[in-house]
């Protein structure tokens, strides 16, 4: 137990001492990227963290994972999300995932023309000229969603033990996960005496 | 609870390290959720014994902390939750009213060089449930525990498109009274290995190893249920066109048990799953799977389990959203891995829930929500019932 808890600990501290060091790389590292184009894949790793839907995916999560929870919740270029370098993110991509994102897509005139979503942002004060001040405009998700991949996984290294032996605790979202930790808590076993266990046993 | 309390303290110490410039109104988000429900079965009891109801009130902070930065990403989740039954008799309840549930999550993100990155996951979740009984049988002992699952992945990228993945887990559960920690209390170890190659803009299939130890520290020998077990899969993440992304894995596992008694179990496994945008309002998720997995059922070593699950979320309007689900599970445990002398069976279990939420303003929100829960059982000492809960909720962003 304790080990559990040192291990945590160390977690912790090391993402806190992390952070110190990582002020100074920033800003070197910002100006070597700032020539080459984006990737939509790059894009959804930005944005999954900003929107902080890190929560609902797999410990390191692959392209399409993050993909797949962004259009969980409503989050996607018009031609879908795609992979590699090929994949460059435009300017219209930008404007249309980040209106998203920021829940204010009944503010687009016309969601078909992509120039529309471009004045929509504009509008709201937010400019495109570049992605890493464009993207602190979005914050956490208040009403974030995810299918919950601990449920289905038959991964030992993603799927979630049972919190009760009823089997019931399956839900969609974020509050209704939380639910979930309170659909369980009771189970009813005649003439034993026993406990409610997320154990196996 | 002194786990939470060092935690705690971890946290305070990391706001002390932590420059006090990256904290700002944008990382930090605290919620409040209050929900009054009622629930016409709160003992899970079959319909002939005529079921206890209640309403139930429903407690819950929730603090949310999100630093990202360039190379580094941290993501913490604090969740107290606290429960209140008007009608549960506090002399059948061990005299406490109310059951208290921590949650923490972590989520760790670090980027050694564009090709080798570090992530860590923990959740823990602390639970504080005293013990219930009815007028013919106990519902459940004295039932404080503590459960953690820590998952931390080295990721390497062999070439842009081939990504390895070294990923270790450790789950534990402690049951503070000794009772219950004899059968209960357990810890696994989990090793794994995944190769992963992007074959187009669209298309990326993995191979994977596992092998995963479970070991029940305290349990009798007559009661010893320690297993290995071994899995070997493939699978695939295919984005079908701008609306349809699916996933498919699957293998087989063999699980041997330290207990001569059992033969090893050998079987296939797999999983499917789909994410559909049928409109720009509209999403809807599917899933799919079948695995031995542990026990529900006390008396058995292991079940085989099969579940469905399908998920709809539309949004009516940019403040009014309904999120439905259903899910479908079917457990069959075998005679053969019965730990005292039982016959085997089936169990399955349906669920459906359904949200309504509306936004009021940019802080406040208003939830009504319904879930049904139905068990059917034919293993003895269990019982068939079936639930009905209501509620209804209001949350704010309080910064």
């Amino acid at each position: 137990m304790k080990r559990i808890l040192v291990f945590v600990l160390m977690g912790l501290m090391a993402a806190a001492s992390a952070v110190g060091a990582q002020k100074e790389d920033e800003a070197g590292s910002r100006k070597a990227r700032a020539s080459q184009p984006v990737t939509q894949t790059q894009l959804a790793e930005l944005l999954v963290k900003a929107l902080g839907l890190v929560s609902y995916l797999p410990n390191a999560p692959t392209s399409q994972q993050m993909f797949d929870v962004l259009m969980q919740n409503g989050i996607s270029p018009a031609g879908g999300w795609l992979m590699g370098d090929e994949a460059v993110v435009t300017k219209a991509d930008l404007a249309r995932v980040l209106v998203q994102a920021l829940r204010a897509v009944d503010q687009v005139e016309n969601p078909d023309d992509p120039q529309s979503w471009i004045d929509t942002l504009k509008a709201m004060g937010i400019s495109l000229d570049r992605l890493s001040e464009t993207i602190q405009s979005v914050e956490m998700l208040p009403d974030a969603l995810g299918q919950d991949v601990t449920l289905y996984s038959t991964d030992p290294l993603i799927k979630g033990e049972q919190l009760a032996r009823d089997n019931i605790d399956v839900q969609y979202s974020v509050d209704l996960n939380v639910l979930a930790r309170i659909f369980p808590e009771i189970e009813m076993i005649r003439g034993e005496f026993r406990p409610i266990s997320p154990t196996p046993f | 609870m002194k786990y939470i309390r060092l935690l705690m303290a971890a946290g305070l110490l990391c706001a002390l390290i932590v420059p006090p410039e990256v904290f700002s109104a944008d990382t930090v988000h605290l919620f409040n959720r209050l929900r009054l429900g009622y629930d016409d079965n709160i003992y899970l009891e079959a319909e002939e014994h005529d079921p206890v109801d209640s309403f139930r009130v429903i407690e819950e902070l929730e603090l949310l902390v999100n630093l990202n930065m360039e190379r580094m990403y941290l993501g913490l989740a604090y969740r107290p939750s606290l429960l209140w039954y008007t009608d549960r008799d506090e002399e059948n309840s061990d005299n406490k009213e109310y059951d208290l549930l921590n949650d923490l999550d972590l989520n760790f993100m670090y980027r050694f060089s564009p090709t080798l990155s570090f992530s860590l996951s923990d959740s823990l979740r602390s639970s504080r449930l005293p013990a219930i009984a009815d007028e013919n049988y106990i519902v459940r002992r004295d039932d404080d525990n503590l459960y953690n699952s820590a998952i931390a992945t080295l990721s390497y990228n062999l070439l842009p498109e081939t990504r390895l993945d070294l990923s270790g887990r450790h789950i534990l559960l402690d049951y503070e009274e000794d009772s219950s920690a004899l059968y209960g209390n357990y810890y696994s170890l989990v090793g794994g290995l995944s190769l992963r190659q992007q074959l187009a803009s669209r298309t990326t299939v993995f191979g994977d190893v596992r092998y995963q130890t479970i070991t029940y520290d305290k349990a009798p020998e007559e009661y010893n249920r320690d297993a290995e077990m071994i899995f070997a899969g493939l699978g695939a993440e295919q984005t079908f066109n701008p609306k349809l992304l699916g996933s498919l894995r699957a293998g087989m596992e063999t699980r041997t048990y330290d207990n001569d008694r059992y033969d090893d179990n050998t079987a296939p496994y797999g999983e499917i799953s789909l994410t559909f945008l049928p409109s720009p309002a509209t999403r809807v998720s599917a899933s799919a799977s079948y695995s031995i997995d542990e026990s529900d059922a006390e008396n058995y070593m292991s079940q085989d389990r099969s579940y469905l699950s399908l998920s709809l979320a539309h949004d009516f309007t940019a403040k009014l959203s309904l999120y439905a689900s259903g899910a479908y599970t079917q457990n069959e445990y075998d005679e053969e891995y019965s730990v005292m002398p039982a016959p085997g069976g089936t169990e399955k279990t349906y669920l459906a829930s359904l949200r309504l939420s509306y936004r009021l303003n940019r802080i406040n929100w208003l939830e009504v929500g319904y879930q049904y829960a139905k068990m059917d059982t034919e293993l003895e000492n269990r019982e068939s019932y079936d639930r009905n809960r209501f509620d209804i909720g209001w949350k704010i962003q309080l910064f």
